[in-house]
């Protein structure tokens, strides 16, 4: 699996994060280090593509820079922002795909990757969740 | 432990100021303070002060006066002015000095903030994928707590509305009018479900605050509030906190419910003695959160408090009866510190048209910053 950018790692195969060895918690993306025990001793998780959505909100306003798309003032995207909670029990925050289907609590999402593009045709990989296609 | 006595307390009016730079307004809190206390700026013995956008707080020095003392710049985030009563509190009880002051002010650009992922120790793609806007914490939190505990749309535009209305009874208020109803629940959506009217932004001001011990308080024979309890606390492992990219399986109470506790627990009484509150409201879910994480109700309980007016500066906890940030805006180094000054005006009888009736003698602060820190304070008249 490919790392992104920085400690960031996810295609379509699953977003990866780290699981404390000693303490057994998750942790997204990867870290060092375990914020519960402290512990140093961390191994990679994969943490699959389906979860389910804990909180969502929406960005109605462009974010200011360094958000890539900050000077893009014409046809601002909303986009969705939320929590998914993933089968081992974290919560991953992620920006969340808009549709015609209003958000829920509860929902059943799935991993999208993405690319978030500027005029000039540069781009930013991401990852985004979606409603789950039924 | 010796207790801690405010015997001064100053502010510049919060807003925009023109003409006058962050320091200055500052400055301008720092001699109503030392006037109020009867003490010139010689007096004071340590001072510890914050500003996030407007240079170091002890700067202050140039105009206040290069005395050689002792003065401790720090930043916690919007919880800096906590901080500074904080250190300037336990200053007094270790003997360190006989008189403290805590001093914040800031002049915040237009706009929400922008925070730095690296300053966070958060990776940059956080923040350029556009996932580190502060307010989507605020809702994200907000939308859960909403769902869990059934609180209404309806009285998120209430907590705004009354902002509006103590804030136009406060003359040191940015925000002097009323909000109407209609005017919140139709404002621009910001982030779901929060709207325009019911976030606090950033703004202009400064707040002093002078401190000494109760014996001292005895021997100058003056009138003070007494700080039975200031606690502090930085977010646990598990608690659900700004910025936070991921949550634990098993959520924990937040900085705010542990420094709540130890508060009470330091001064020996509970919520239910408490006559007059402030809570930190960087938006009106904030307040209502917060209400339960500091041990004022049970969650899910706000919804009838509010609904039957509880809050409001003629219920039974009157909650931010200056307008709170809601109304008085933010200054990052002075937020802190200007709710302390309300509560002091509240038990001394001196909040005027919002005065609290019959005669508050306990009082409550709380103040919550990124990412992920909780000062809160317990006042009283004896």
């Amino acid at each position: 699996m490919d790392t992104v950018y920085e400690n960031l790692v996810f295609d379509d195969n699953g977003l990866v994060g780290s699981q404390c060895i000693d303490c057994k918690e998750y942790f997204f993306p990867k870290t060092k280090s375990c914020s519960n025990c402290s512990s140093v001793d961390m191994t990679n998780k994969n943490f699959g593509t389906k979860g389910r959505l804990w909180s969502w909100t929406t960005q109605n306003l462009a974010p200011k820079a360094p958000y890539f798309l900050h000077d893009i003032k014409e046809d601002y995207q909303i986009y969705g922002v939320g929590f998914i909670e993933m089968p081992c029990g974290v919560k991953v925050k992620s920006r969340l795909q808009v549709s015609t289907v209003k958000f829920e609590i509860g929902q059943r999402m799935e991993l999208k990757t993405s690319l978030l593009e500027k005029p000039n045709g540069e781009t930013l990989p991401v990852f985004e969740f979606r409603i789950e296609k039924e | 432990m010796e207790r801690v006595a405010i015997i001064g307390i100053g502010l510049h009016p919060f807003g925009r100021t023109p003409g006058m730079s962050g320091l200055d307004q500052g400055v301008f809190a720092a001699r109503k303070a030392l006037d109020d206390a009867g003490l010139k700026w010689s007096d004071i013995g340590i001072a510890f002060g914050g500003s996030r956008s407007s240079g170091h707080a002890m700067a202050a020095t140039n105009q206040l006066g290069l005395t050689g003392l002792p003065f401790i710049n720090l930043y916690t985030g919007c919880a800096t002015g906590g901080s500074s009563l904080f250190a300037a509190a336990n200053a007094i009880k270790s003997g360190a000095a006989k008189y403290a002051m805590a001093i914040g002010f800031d002049k915040h650009e237009r706009g929400a903030f922008s925070p730095s992922a690296k300053n966070n120790d958060i990776p940059s793609w956080v923040s350029e994928t556009g996932l580190m806007v502060t307010t989507q914490f605020f809702a994200l939190k907000l939308q859960r707590y909403m769902h869990d505990y059934n609180i209404s749309h309806d009285t998120l535009v209430k907590v705004a509305e009354k902002a509006f209305k103590n804030g136009s009874l406060n003359p040191n208020a940015w925000r002097k009018s009323i909000v109407s109803y209609k005017e919140i629940a139709e404002s621009k959506m910001i982030n779901d479900p929060l709207r325009k009217y019911m976030f606090c932004s950033p703004a202009e001001g400064g707040a002093a605050l002078i401190l000494t011990s109760e014996t001292e308080v005895r021997k100058m024979g003056v009138k003070a509030v007494f700080l039975e309890a200031t606690e502090m606390r930085t977010k646990n492992y598990g608690s659900f906190e700004v910025y936070d990219t991921c949550l634990a399986a098993n959520i924990q109470p937040t900085a705010t419910s542990n420094a709540a506790k130890a508060a009470f627990e330091s001064a020996g009484i509970g919520p239910d003695d408490i006559d007059v509150l402030q809570i930190q409201d960087t938006e009106v879910g904030a307040e209502i959160m917060h209400l339960a994480e500091n041990g004022f109700c049970k969650h899910g309980d706000q919804e009838s408090l509010i609904q039957n007016g509880e809050t409001l500066i003629s219920g039974r906890i009157p909650v931010n009866t200056d307008g709170g940030c809601i109304a008085n805006g933010e200054p990052i180094g002075a937020s802190g510190l200007r709710q302390v000054y309300e509560i002091c005006l509240q038990l001394r009888g001196q909040a005027g048209s919002r005065q609290v009736l019959n005669s508050p003698k306990v009082g409550y602060t709380h103040v919550y910053g990124s990412p992920g820190v909780s000062a809160v304070n317990i006042l009283a008249t004896s």
